[in-house]
């Protein structure tokens, strides 16, 4: 099976469901051994005290939420250049868990300032970043909902997503120089603790987990878009009875 | 409004220049005779600054350190408010189908539009704005750094926002889409613009934020007529 | 180096482990809502993919 053939909705869904499974199994395994690594072996920090665990989950998430918005970017050139279904499906595919990344990013750097640094909210480089990343999250989502469709909304949220892509290290850039101005002497209040080699560990296994699970959310939700996309197709009702299990 | 693209004398004649000059003399023939809607445009602008002190309050020193802000704010909201029309009533009428056919560059008579978008959204801000600046009781290198500013900003406005109104060609939620994918996109040239006067005010020298503001100008003529003139190809599809 | 032991016998781990050092809301708030936002999505994609495929085969059935 060449690449060509693997780029055809049809021949691409069994394999995604065989592939899933298999991916989320591994991703669950790596994420009780981060969490081990987290809470078992992780030392308390000495400067934060037990609340420094967050950022197990906080810096894996925001790593993810930038990854995955930029294999969306990859997913969509590809779409742009090929003109092929399947690469601005794995995009679409994507958006969600890139959003739910994102948010989570937001929610515990929030939980993790307010004790460390006294403010649940700060206007600092990379929080604003993030919550302007959310945004173009957000943006994409709304513009696929709002074009009816599909090829058009493929190539539409492929474009803007690119854009989006080109101007986010432009946003960091511009919210850092901000902060710069308006703090004086820059303190980066989303510092991590000195990293300790289990920290980086434990961060690392996270990490991994997430990306995993990502694969494996994406490849289950591609599969259910490549059926509501491709209603009608012939091989569609000849799986039925053979591999389409409603697992 | 039927207005077509005319053909020229010869193929020579279909260079990048003669479409910008094109497209934007048409837009601006237009516009003039919707000079009207112009207008109500410009006074958005004017009341929304005008709003501000009142939804505050008068206190001299918080007015002038509002004032770059909220003029910049301003400027963005009204952008918002003129920008679907850039491409909209084209759209619907057939004239951009004939724009994607013409033997113009795509992307030079889109940039002829957005030209035409900030001669007349734009730069009339830019304009008013030092009148708007006495308002918040800003001295005159202040007033004379934030209206060089929005010089600068406006026209980038134009052209990323372009970008925002060609990919909501056809797609439902109309002018909150548009603000919702275009407003990430125009934080840095806030920060910047908004920024120039906050970096004199603190002393420190205000090259830097108009050389990056020079910059993203640059970097958005170079793209955004591409990214839009995409977006207009996939909306005609 | 003071390290969380859940299996201390005496239970003080235990408690230690919920209030981690007092800030237990943050934490637990901060792995809560992770977990809870992870379960709601891998939720909502079985399910849409479940309807995808039982329209499919609904589909089918009238070919």
């Amino acid at each position: 099976m060449n690449l060509y053939q693997l780029s055809s909705p049809a021949t691409f869904y069994p394999l995604a469901g065989r592939l899933a499974p298999w991916f989320a199994g591994i991703a669950a395994l790596l994420g009780v051994a981060g969490l081990w690594i987290a809470f078992a072996l992780a030392p308390t920090d000495f400067q934060q005290g037990e609340v420094y665990r967050i950022i197990f989950i906080h810096v894996p998430a925001a790593w993810m939420s930038m990854f995955i918005y930029l294999v969306m970017a990859f997913w969509s050139i590809l779409a742009l250049a090929f003109n092929t279904r399947l690469s601005a499906m794995m995009a679409q595919a994507l958006v969600p868990t890139g959003a739910v990344m994102t948010f989570v990013a937001l929610w515990t750097g929030a939980l993790w300032g307010r004790p460390t640094w006294g403010t649940y909210w700060a206007w600092d480089a990379r929080m604003t970043s993030e919550l302007i990343l959310l945004f173009l999250y957000f943006g994409v989502i709304a513009l696929r909902n709002a074009i009816d469709d599909p090829r058009r909304a493929d190539r539409a949220c492929a474009v803007l997503t690119i854009v989006g892509a080109v101007n986010i290290p432009i946003i960091y850039f511009s919210v850092k120089w901000w902060n710069t101005l308006h703090q004086g002497a820059s303190v980066s209040l989303t510092a991590a603790p000195t990293m300790a080699a289990t920290m980086l560990t434990g961060m690392l296994v996270l990490a991994l987990a997430a990306w995993l699970y990502t694969i494996a959310v994406a490849l289950w939700r591609v599969q259910a878009i490549i059926l509501e996309r491709e209603r009608g197709a012939s091989w569609i009702a000849s799986m039925r009875g053979g591999r389409m299990v409603a697992a | 409004m039927n207005t077509s693209v005319a053909p020229a004398a010869s193929m020579a004649d279909y260079g990048v220049w003669a479409a910008i000059g094109i497209a934007a003399r048409r837009d601006l023939q237009l516009a003039f005779r919707s000079r009207a809607e112009l207008s109500v445009q410009l006074l958005f602008y004017v009341l929304v600054v005008s709003l501000f002190p009142l939804a505050s309050s008068p206190d001299r020193v918080l007015l002038a350190t509002m004032a770059p802000g909220v003029l910049w704010v301003a400027a963005l909201l009204a952008a918002l408010l003129s920008l679907p029309r850039l491409f909209a009533s084209d759209f619907t009428d057939g004239s951009l189908e004939q724009f994607a056919m013409s033997p113009y560059p795509l992307p030079a008579l889109v940039s002829g539009k957005m030209l035409a978008h900030w001669l007349t959204t734009g730069l009339p801000m830019v304009v008013l704005a030092p009148l708007l600046a006495l308002q918040y009781g800003l001295d005159a290198q202040l007033i004379g750094v934030v209206t060089l500013s929005l010089l600068l900003g406006t026209p980038i406005l134009s052209l990323v926002g372009g970008i925002g109104a060609a990919l909501t060609l056809g797609a439902r939620g109309g002018g909150g889409l548009l603000a919702l994918l275009v407003l990430p996109l125009f934080v840095p040239v806030l920060i910047f613009g908004a920024g120039a006067a906050d970096a004199l005010r603190a002393g420190l020298s205000v090259s830097a934020n108009f050389s990056l503001l020079g910059a993203g100008l640059l970097l958005a003529l170079v793209g955004a007529p591409f990214a839009a003139a995409a977006a207009v190809k996939i909306a005609l599809d | 180096m003071d390290r969380i032991d859940a299996r201390r016998p005496n239970g003080r781990g235990m408690s230690e482990f919920l209030s981690m050092g007092g800030y237990g809301m943050f934490v637990w708030g901060s792995y809560g809502v992770t977990a809870i936002a992870l379960a709601i999505e891998l939720l909502a994609v079985r399910a849409r993919r479940r309807a995808a495929i039982q329209t499919s085969a609904n589909a089918g059935d009238t070919r």
